[in-house]
C-alpha cells in the first residue's frame, strides 16, 4: 500500500507487541521498525559493513547488534558504535490508524542527493 | 598411526565467489554462528591465507575447545584448512568448489585426522561429528548467503551499503541477477578481530530472525 506522499506500508503497530521491533523487506528496502523510549522509529536493517541484518537480535541496552559480525548500533541515532564511519539511515515514518508507513524515496533527482 | 576420514558434498544455488567469501569471513563465526563459537582472533593474514585462534563448543562434546586454524586458498576452487587442537590433534580439511552453472556451486569437504591405530573405532563417531558440525553451521550460512546474494544483486558495496538507501533516492526496479560475483576475500578486517580478537557481545539473546514475510501488494 502506497500513499500519495510516497509513504509505503511496512507493517502494523500490533506487530511491535512482544519484542518491540520487527524487520521486513518492502520493495528493495529492508526496514527495521522499533519502539524506543515510547516512540516508533524505522532504521535501515542493512548493515553497511557486509549487508547483515541489524535487527536479528532483540534490542538490548539501547543497542542493536548485527547478526553477522556483531557490529553494534545506537538506537537513539543509528550511529555504529563499532566502526565510526557507519550509520544507519532513519526513514521518515507515519502512523495512520494501526498501520505504519515509511518514506522510501525522499530525493527525486540525483542532484538532490544527501550523502551520508 | 591411522587416519579418521570424512567426506561429503552439497550443491548450492550461490556463485562460487560468494561461497569462498563466506568460508574466508572469519569474523562471522562469533556472529552468525554465535551459538557455537565463543571467541575468534586473527593472528595474521594476507591476501589468500589466514591464521586464527578460535574457541567453540562442538556437537556431542559439550565443552569449550580452543584451536588455532590456518586456512589458505590454494586456487580459486580449492581451500585448505588446518586445525591444531588439544592433545596434539591436527585436523586437515580440503574444501573443493566446483561451478555447476553461472549461479551454482558444489562444495565438497574432506576431513582427516591422524590418530593411533587403537583409536580406529572412533571412525563412525568422527564422521558423524564432522557431518553434524557441517550441517549445523551450513543452515546458518545458507540464510547468510541468501541475504548476501540479495543485497549484492541490489548493488551492495562493502563498507558503503546500498547507494539508493544512503542517498534516499529511488532504487532499482528489480535485482540485477546478472551482476558478477567476484572471488574477493574479506581482507583486511576492520573490526577488533585482528587485534585483541572478538567475542560474542552478549551472554544471551532473543533471536527475532531475518524478518517478517513481505506484505502482499
Amino acid at each position: 500500500m502506497k500513499t500519495q506522499t510516497g509513504f509505503v506500508k511496512v507493517g502494523e503497530v500490533s506487530e511491535l507487541e512482544g519484542a518491540g521491533q520487527f524487520s521486513r523487506w518492502v520493495g528493495n528496502h529492508d526496514i527495521l521498525v522499533f519502539r524506543w523510549k515510547g516512540v516508533i522509529r524505522a532504521f535501515s536493517n542493512i548493515c553497511p559493513h557486509f549487508g547483515g541484518p541489524v535487527g536479528y537480535h532483540k534490542l538490548a541496552d539501547g543497542r542493536f547488534t548485527c547478526l553477522w559480525h556483531n557490529l553494534q548500533y545506537d538506537a537513539d541515532t543509528g550511529q555504529c558504535l563499532s566502526v565510526a564511519r557507519f550509520r544507519l539511515r532513519e526513514y521518515k515514518l507515519m502512523i495512520n490508524d494501526a498501520d505504519i508507513f515509511v518514506q522510501l524515496v525522499e530525493n527525486q533527482r540525483p542532484d538532490d542527493r544527501a550523502i551520508l | 598411526m591411522t587416519e579418521l576420514y570424512s567426506k561429503f558434498s552439497e550443491e548450492v544455488a550461490f556463485p562460487r565467489g560468494l561461497i569462498i567469501w563466506n568460508y574466508f569471513d572469519h569474523e562471522h563465526v562469533v556472529g552468525t554462528h554465535f551459538e557455537h563459537y565463543h571467541q575468534v582472533r586473527v593472528l595474521a593474514e594476507e591476501d589468500n591465507w589466514c591464521f586464527s585462534q578460535r574457541s567453540a563448543t562442538l556437537p556431542f562434546i559439550p565443552i569449550k575447545m580452543r584451536a588455532t586454524q590456518f586456512s589458505y586458498l590454494k586456487s580459486d576452487k580449492w581451500m585448505r584448512s588446518f586445525h591444531f587442537g588439544p592433545f596434539g590433534l591436527l585436523l586437515e580439511q580440503n574444501f573443493h568448489f566446483e561451478d555447476l552453472d553461472r549461479q551454482g556451486c558444489r562444495v565438497t569437504v574432506e576431513s582427516r585426522v591422524k590418530v593411533p591405530r587403537i583409536l580406529l573405532w572412533l571412525q563412525p563417531f568422527f564422521h558423524n561429528l564432522m557431518r553434524r558440525w557441517f550441517y549445523s553451521v551450513w543452515e546458518e550460512d545458507t540464510e547468510m548467503r541468501e541475504r548476501r546474494l540479495k543485497v549484492w544483486q541490489l548493488g551492495f558495496r562493502d563498507f558503503v551499503g546500498l547507494n539508493y538507501i544512503n542517498n534516499k533516492t529511488a532504487g532499482p526496479d528489480r535485482p540485477d541477477t546478472e551482476r558478477p560475483y567476484p572471488i574477493e576475500l574479506p581482507v583486511p578486517k576492520i573490526t577488533e578481530i585482528s587485534r585483541g580478537g572478538v567475542s560474542r557481545p552478549f551472554k544471551s539473546s532473543t533471536k527475532l530472525g531475518y524478518g517478517l514475510p513481505e506484505l502482499p501488494d
